[in-house]
């Protein structure tokens, strides 16, 4: 591929591969090694890419980088961080944004927006429950029930769908 | 009822060692974590949280142009920015850099000498093994890596021949191309590994029939997932 082609296909699908990667890595950092890469392979190993499917198979290279990252670090980084590859075996990119969009409308309705922030805090800013109770002017133990009704809502969510 | 109360105690064990892994070993957490139960929980709260995230992600991102610059930078030899300076700038530097290089060169040709054909050497057998594993029909495909071909070769125009490869990895490419789910049933025929051509323009349907023709696997279509049983 020339350097204009990859150029072109460089800036039409960046973002999207851009945004998978930290969906799944939960680091803006890493995913940009990530998304570099999968370009990077696309110039060493001369691919030919079909218009039409380019798209998909940009993204499942993001998907298996991402996998191969997590797969090299430690359980409890992983347990702590909330990250795990179990989503990302069977599910085409198109399904899981549908999946996606579903489990935030169930959210959205189910779950008080207080307790939506807290989710938030908690797990994507990384706050212990106290820091979380003091950020919002509330409890610990309001922050817990809130945690837990909202594990409890995506548990219910997800036996929904089964 | 007891349902209702193990369920209850799983979220808050896992909410209480969130909040206080320092109360366990690696090998406590280990054996926390493969409790099936509790691995769908792990997996649940991860997808959910790769959901706000990515909810998140809508209003901020970072500057393509930029990464851009950076990317072409290193793979085509900074050409993207060169252009941009005055000839006479580019002309300097690219001369320092060749004379820097002839330095470099002589400084370490000895040594490096040796290294290049021990490595050489090396690859070149590694290269063979790789050959043996993933064989593919034309010879312009033969350039692909093994990890490439493996897991994620999904548009490249000729028939592509799994050989001894994976069950999920040879369907999550096929899936990945006709844009379909696969649902494994049976975890153990994740493992299963046959040899398989892979035409592209055969289309899910007949591929997948091709693929139930092997014995030990049980697989269909079905409202447009793959199905292995």
């Amino acid at each position: 591929m020339t350097q204009q082609e990859i150029e072109k296909l460089f800036k039409t699908h960046y973002m999207r591969m851009y945004r998978l990667a930290v969906s799944i890595l939960y680091d803006e950092d890493e995913s940009k090694d990530v998304v570099s890469e999968v370009f990077s392979r696309l110039i060493s190993n001369d691919i030919v890419l079909r218009p039409e499917t380019t798209e998909a198979y940009l993204l499942m290279s993001v998907r298996n980088h991402c996998r191969n990252v997590l797969e090299h670090k430690q359980v409890r980084e992983r347990f702590l961080h909330l990250q795990s590859e179990d989503f990302c075996e069977s599910m085409s990119p198109d399904a899981e944004q549908l999946r996606m969009t579903e489990l935030m409308q169930y959210i959205e309705t189910n779950l008080p927006p207080l307790g939506r922030d807290i989710f938030r805090l908690r797990y994507l800013q990384d706050m212990t429950c106290q820091e979380v109770a003091d950020a919002l002017g509330v409890s610990r133990m309001t922050v817990h029930n809130h945690l837990r009704d909202a594990v409890q809502r995506i548990r219910t969510y997800f036996k929904s769908i089964q | 009822m007891s349902d209702m109360k193990t369920e209850q105690q799983l979220i808050d064990r896992f909410l209480e060692l969130q909040e206080h892994p320092e109360q366990m070993t690696d090998d406590e957490l280990q054996q926390f974590l493969d409790d099936p139960q509790m691995q769908e929980l792990m997996g649940q709260m991860a997808f959910a949280k790769r959901m706000f995230k990515s909810r998140e992600l809508r209003g901020e991102a970072p500057d393509v142009e930029e990464e851009w610059a950076k990317f072409a930078a290193t793979h085509f030899g900074g050409e993207e920015t060169m252009q941009r300076r005055t000839s006479a700038f580019s002309f300097s530097s690219s001369f320092q850099k060749i004379a820097a290089c002839f330095i470099g060169v002589l400084l370490v040709t000895g040594m490096a000498f040796a290294t290049i054909r021990i490595v050489r050497h090396s690859a070149e057998k590694e290269q063979e093994t790789v050959a043996q594993e993933t064989r593919i029909s034309t010879p312009e495909q033969e350039k692909l890596s093994a990890d490439t071909v493996k897991t994620d070769t999904t548009a490249v125009l000729h028939p592509v021949v799994f050989d001894n490869v994976r069950l999920d990895e040879m369907l999550a490419q096929i899936a990945a191309y006709y844009r379909v789910e696969t649902v494994f049933r049976n975890e153990s025929a994740r493992q299963l590994r046959f040899h398989f051509v892979w035409k592209h323009e055969e289309g899910i349907g007949r591929v997948i029939r091709k693929l139930d023709r092997f014995e030990s696997l049980d697989i269909r279509l079905e409202d447009n997932r793959i199905i292995v049983e």
